[in-house]
């Protein structure tokens, strides 16, 4: 079988050294107006003029693989609509989730192809490492994918469109 | 056409060298494989371990499909060949020549991965799925450039 490759998410205060978060398995993820990995979208819903809680996911690879290499991130399809902003950045630093405006992100609210997506390096050790690299032969886990979503005063109404973001990596 | 069993994988390896053949595990288990491990290196690394200490006796690296098989061939192994042999529908083979290295090579290793991909689909994660696979080979050419050629495999 491929590499088992599960998705966890961190939460609440930076605490440590290097920093991070309470860690979540998570099998959903959405963009919401608290710092929670099981509130629903919902019942915390991101409001016209407000940004969404930065999100800090990851995957850890596991079960059978002999080498993990040239991980890639991108927004490869969808669109959340008009008034909607998705930033993203590929980070080792975890920081604390707040719904200010995320630092040091790119605006990848329009899609590319996941060839020219951005760089995610791996560490055994975990997401916060400071020393990753571009490939791992034992278990390991990707740096953080942070995320924010960020809504106009002008939003639409209603619930946002859906988007598709990948990962693409090799194995052997 | 030598078959291999049936797998999850559309595709999987097989190394021939002069004196044994290792094929991939169609689960990818590695042969020390370990159920309590969270962790497992694949059947790579049984090709790996026995390609390091027998690199002169390497013949040809397949990757072998329901009715097509792609192989790098290292009869000569300073001068790789990539091909393919397809399997027709009245039993006729169709062989089909894809690469042949210009220069001849020392150090020649064998390049071989899946690209694989999950997606978060409307905050829902999918399962990783093979993109597809790669197949290839490196080496040094007499002025110590290394040469490398993949091919993709859908």
């Amino acid at each position: 079988m491929p590499a088992i490759a599960n998705w966890y998410e961190q939460n609440g205060e930076a605490t440590g050294s290097p920093a991070g978060g309470v860690e979540s398995s998570i099998s959903s993820c959405d963009w919401k107006s608290v710092d929670s990995p099981t509130v629903p979208r919902t019942t915390a819903p991101v409001v016209a003029g407000e940004n969404s809680f930065i999100k800090y996911i990851y995957l850890k690879f596991t079960g059978t693989f002999t080498q993990i290499a040239n991980v890639k991130f991108a927004h490869t399809g969808g669109s959340l609509g008009d008034g909607f902003v998705l930033m993203g950045k590929v980070t080792s630093d975890y920081e604390t989730p707040t719904d200010a405006d995320i630092v040091g992100a790119s605006d990848i609210t329009s899609t590319t192809s996941i060839a020219s997506g951005a760089t995610v390096l791996l560490s055994t050790s975990g997401p916060n490492d400071v020393s990753p690299a571009s490939s791992q032969t034992s278990s390991c886990y990707t740096q953080y994918i942070a995320t924010q979503v960020q809504v106009s005063g002008d939003a639409n109404a209603g619930d946002s469109g859906s988007v598709t973001l990948s990962v693409r990596y090799t194995e052997n | 056409m030598r078959k291999l069993v049936k797998s999850n994988f559309k595709y999987l390896w097989r190394a021939n060298f002069l004196k044994m053949s290792i094929v991939q595990h169609p689960e990818d288990k590695y042969s020390r494989y370990d159920p309590e491990a969270e962790w497992n290196p694949s059947s790579f690394r049984d090709f790996q371990n026995y390609f390091n200490g027998h690199s002169g006796e390497l013949i040809s690296f397949e990757l072998v499909g329901e009715d097509k098989v792609y192989t790098v061939d290292l009869t000569r192994a300073w001068c790789p060949i990539i091909y393919s042999d397809e399997e027709g529908r009245w039993g006729n083979n169709k062989h089909t020549l894809l690469h042949r290295e210009k220069r001849p090579l020392r150090n020649v290793r064998i390049i071989y991965y899946r690209n694989m991909e999950t997606t978060i689909e409307n905050g829902v994660f999918g399962k990783p799925r093979v993109v597809s696979y790669a197949l290839g080979y490196q080496g040094l050419d007499d002025k110590g450039n290394c040469r490398k050629k993949v091919i993709t495999v859908i």
